[in-house]
C-alpha cells in the first residue's frame, strides 16, 4: 500500500515528529491551515512517493522542506476555498476527508508576545530564527530548509535577532 | 557549519517556553499516519467535483469554438455568384453571362437567358 516509504524512513521521520510539528505550526503561522493537517499531508506525500529524499545525511532539511512546501499549498487552497467561487465549487464540501482547523494551542503572555512578534517579522527572518534558535538548527542547515544562501540566511539572521528584540523590547520594561 | 552566538539565550530561552507549549500538543505520529493512509486510500470529493467541471468547461469551449468556425467558413454568397451556379456553362460565343448582365446592364429579364433556353411563346 505504501508506494515508497519503508520502515527505515519511518522511523528516521518519527524522530524528527515533534520538531516537524512545530515546524509545522511556525509555517502555518495565523493561516487558515491547521499544523496537524499540514503534517498529515506531508506524510501523505512521502508515502505515495511524490516526495522522496535525495540524500539520507540531510533528511531533516529535506522533511522541513516538504513540510513547507505542504503548508504554502494548504494555505493557497483553504484561501481559495473561502473565496466566492471556491465555496460555490466546494459546496457539497470535503470538510469530511479536510477538516477545518482544529488544533489550538493555548500559550502564556511570553511566548504569546514572542509569537505575534515573530508574525510581524518579513517571513524569511521569522523562518530562520525559529530554525535556529526553537529547532537548534545551524545557519547553514537553516538556509539549506529555507532555499537561500548561507550569507543571505546569515543576514536575515542578524537582521531578525535585531529587529524581534526591538518589538519585544518595550513590552518587556516595566 | 556555522553555528549561531552564544550571547543569545535570551532569545533561545523565549523560543524554548514556546516550544514546551506547543509540544503539548504534539498529535501521536502513529496515528497522524493511520489518518494519512486513510486518507490515500480515499480520494476527495473535492477532485472529482474540479475534474468534471473542467472537463465541462473544456467542452462547452470546445462547442463554442466549432460554431464560430463554422459560421465564419459559410459566408453568404451574392446573387452575382449563385447564378452561375444554377446555370450551365454556354461553349456558345454569343452566351450573355448572367453575372455581368445582371451586375451591369439593365436587360429584361428574358434577354438574360441564353438563345438555347429561349422558348418561342
Amino acid at each position: 500500500m505504501w508506494k515508497w516509504m519503508n520502515q527505515d524512513l519511518a522511523l528516521s521521520l518519527e524522530t524528527f515528529h515533534r520538531d516537524a510539528f512545530g515546524w509545522a505550526c511556525h509555517c502555518c503561522g495565523n493561516g487558515p491551515a491547521d499544523p496537524a493537517d499540514v503534517l498529515q499531508m506531508a506524510y501523505l506525500k512521502v508515502m505515495e512517493g511524490k516526495a522522496r529524499p535525495r540524500n539520507r545525511n540531510v533528511l531533516k532539511t529535506w522533511w522541513f522542506g516538504v513540510i513547507k512546501l505542504t503548508a504554502r499549498e494548504e494555505h493557497r487552497r483553504r484561501r481559495l476555498r473561502e473565496s466566492l467561487p471556491g465555496r460555490w465549487l466546494f459546496r457539497t464540501s470535503d470538510w469530511e476527508t479536510f477538516p477545518p482547523p482544529t488544533t489550538k494551542i493555548e500559550l502564556d503572555e511570553v511566548s504569546g508576545s514572542l509569537k505575534s512578534a515573530l508574525a510581524r517579522l518579513p517571513l524569511r527572518q521569522a523562518e530562520v530564527l525559529h530554525l535556529v534558535f526553537y529547532q537548534d538548527l545551524s545557519i547553514s542547515e537553516a538556509a539549506a530548509v529555507m532555499g537561500v544562501t548561507l550569507g543571505s540566511a546569515r543576514t536575515h539572521y542578524e537582521r531578525a535577532k535585531a529587529r524581534l528584540r526591538e518589538i519585544l523590547e518595550p513590552s518587556s520594561e516595566p | 557549519m556555522i553555528s549561531p552566538d552564544s550571547n543569545d539565550d535570551d532569545l533561545r530561552k523565549s523560543f524554548r517556553a514556546l516550544r514546551e507549549f506547543e509540544d503539548k500538543c504534539v498529535p501521536s505520529f502513529q496515528g497522524i499516519l493511520a489518518e494519512s493512509r486513510s486518507r490515500m486510500e480515499k480520494p476527495a470529493k473535492s477532485l472529482w467535483i474540479t475534474m468534471g467541471s473542467g472537463v465541462l468547461t473544456g467542452a462547452v469551449a470546445l462547442a463554442i469554438l466549432i460554431f464560430a468556425n463554422l459560421k465564419s467558413d459559410r459566408p453568404s454568397r451574392t446573387l452575382a455568384e449563385t447564378l452561375p451556379m444554377l446555370l450551365p456553362p454556354s461553349a456558345e460565343p454569343n452566351f450573355l453571362s448572367p453575372v455581368s448582365s445582371l451586375s451591369e446592364i439593365d436587360f429584361p429579364s428574358d434577354a438574360v437567358l441564353p438563345l438555347s433556353l429561349r422558348f418561342s411563346l
